[in-house]
């Protein structure tokens, strides 16, 4: 029960009870060196009694604005330490893993060289380097200020498949009856790169078909990206959106664990939704919502715009 | 410049485990190597011993690879520079360019990619116009381009480019006549090295002829040199 309602059931009972006291005995009167009536006694510690309650109410409240307000502001200071973490990670590790590739390609060289081990070492040394960037991207592409224009989602969904250099293994289905799909309003190469993060996902962990589905869906975009191979366990589901989560199943295919994070914070970015659904041993289904762009579009194929760039 | 087949690199870099890292691949390459580890030594040695190119790192203590690319350019010096940036961030590439370096590389890079950058830069010494790399405004005809606010102008009428189309255009037309790759462009402009893609670059070709009516059949600013990139054709000055 809230103090409200405290105070209101407080101040309800005692002109209640004062009401009693006033008609079943009219004549008493309390004697604390001058006169009263018990009603009137009853009535002002009602009132007494709501006004504290009320009192504690407003405090309280306040506290809870209060708190709430640092929770976030602690919530936001904890997302750029996490950021700044990763700026710092990535910067510390740059000198040094730069050490380390210049005087492996020197070993490399010399004569007696064992070259398998030092392939192997250039190898893992290569792995970091990806992590960093990848890192160092993602801190990049959270905080960067995103450049929106007008994309045709076939013609991006084009580029996807020619980037991942797998047209056998795509199957392109793009709405183009009744009518083309419009396009959305986005910033064009972080949307290339979360939908190329997505169907490379889907090459990766199946061995089939992969087929990507573009249509209309009422005012969005709406991109199926389907493949039928290992899934991702239940469990891990929650967990795929987040930077180095990996699922169980999956530690036999290299991969950097940001692939997805990064989807995912670009399609947010863009105020789209991205649903994942999954069975094991059966496949995936990403789902991708983007608003298409307004009606009537600022046209930016103009030759000479009359107005300043904005 | 000294003899043609072992130009000096000065190797500027506070980090003695790359500055000794690279000063062996270098040499064993057939270059010869200074190298210093501070900004005010670097300076001395260009001074003495006139390097044909500078491999600069940017984050050194007491004064940094900007501020020494600065001091140079202010200075008339136009020895070829190869920055080596850490931070990936596009506007990072950008400032360092208005510093007058010829060329970046990000930290973590091998040797290899090193030595092929330099020789692109030494090949690279008719660079058209130093002038035109640090200008503010460019000018080319009834073209005009203001780096700083990033506004572009066309007869006079201002011409709304994006970001990434406006990097491409300014970095083609200060290095007039010379074949720009789209490697090169993706790298300069975009800073991501993750391959984002060729087609990324020719988008924004596209984006800057349809807008300035640069026909590609008939240019008058970006020629399509086919297998090899882009080149911007008009006469440039600094404006």
């Amino acid at each position: 029960m809230s103090l409200r309602w405290a105070a209101a059931l407080a101040l309800a009972g005692g002109m209640l009870l004062a009401l009693l006291a006033a008609f079943a005995l009219p004549a008493a009167r309390l004697q604390f060196g001058f006169q009263l009536a018990p009603s009137v006694l009853l009535l002002a510690a009602a009132l007494a009694a709501a006004a504290v309650l009320m009192g504690l109410d407003a405090w309280s409240r306040r506290t809870r604005v209060r708190l709430e307000q640092a929770l976030a502001a602690q919530a936001a200071e904890l997302e750029d330490l996490r950021r700044q973490f990763i700026r710092r990670l990535d910067h510390e590790l740059k000198n040094p893993l730069t050490a380390i590739t210049v005087q492996l390609d020197n070993l490399g060289t010399a004569p007696g060289a064992n070259s398998t081990g030092i392939a192997d070492l250039r190898a893992q040394v290569d792995r970091l380097t990806v992590l960093t960037r990848g890192l160092r991207r993602l801190a990049d592409l959270e905080t960067r200020a995103l450049e929106p224009e007008r994309v045709d989602p076939e013609e991006l969904l084009d580029e996807v498949v020619e980037l991942l250099q797998a047209p056998d293994r795509v199957e392109l289905d793009v709405q183009r009856r009744p009518w083309t799909l419009p396009p959305v309003q986005g910033d064009r190469e972080l949307l290339l790169l979360a939908f190329r993060n997505l169907v490379e996902n889907a090459l990766n962990y199946s061995q089939g078909m992969v087929e990507v589905r573009a249509r209309q869906a009422g005012d969005r975009l709406q991109v199926e990206v389907i493949d039928t191979g290992r899934g991702i366990p239940e469990a891990d589901l929650p967990h795929v959106r987040e930077e180095l989560f990996r699922a169980s199943n999956v530690h036999d295919v290299p991969g950097s664990g940001l692939g997805l994070a990064m989807a995912d914070r670009i399609i947010a970015r863009h105020g789209g939704s991205l649903d994942l659904r999954s069975r094991s041993g059966l496949g995936t289904i990403a789902t991708v919502g983007l608003a298409f762009a307004p009606a009537q579009p600022v046209d930016l194929s103009d030759t000479r715009p009359s107005r300043p760039r904005e | 410049m000294t003899e043609q087949e072992n130009p000096t690199v000065l190797l500027v870099d506070d980090e003695d485990a790359i500055r000794a890292g690279l000063a062996a691949a270098l040499d064993r390459t057939g270059f010869r190597v200074l190298e210093a580890r501070d900004g005010p030594e670097a300076l001395r040695l260009v001074e003495e011993r006139g390097p044909d190119v500078i491999v600069l790192d940017i984050l050194m203590p007491e004064m940094d690879g900007r501020e020494v690319c600065r001091r140079l350019r202010a200075a008339e010096n136009w020895t070829p520079v190869i920055m080596l940036t850490q931070i990936a961030a596009t506007g990072e590439k950008i400032s360092s360019l208005e510093e007058g370096a010829d060329d970046y590389l990000n930290k973590p890079f091998d040797s290899y990619e090193l030595i092929a950058r330099i020789r692109a830069l030494l090949r690279r010494s008719d660079v058209a116009s130093r002038t035109a790399q640090m200008a503010r405004t460019l000018i080319s005809g009834r073209l005009r381009l203001e780096r700083e606010t990033q506004r572009a102008w066309l007869d006079e009428e201002p011409v709304v480019l994006s970001n990434k189309a406006f990097g491409v255009l300014a970095h083609l037309m200060s290095r007039p006549n010379a074949v720009v790759s789209r490697e090169q462009l993706l790298d300069h402009v975009w800073g991501w090295e993750d391959p984002t893609g060729m087609r990324t670059v020719d988008v924004r070709i596209a984006e800057i002829r349809r807008k300035l009516g640069d026909p590609p059949g008939d240019p008058e600013f970006i020629e399509t040199v086919p297998g090899e990139g882009y080149r911007f054709i008009g006469k440039v000055r600094a404006g």
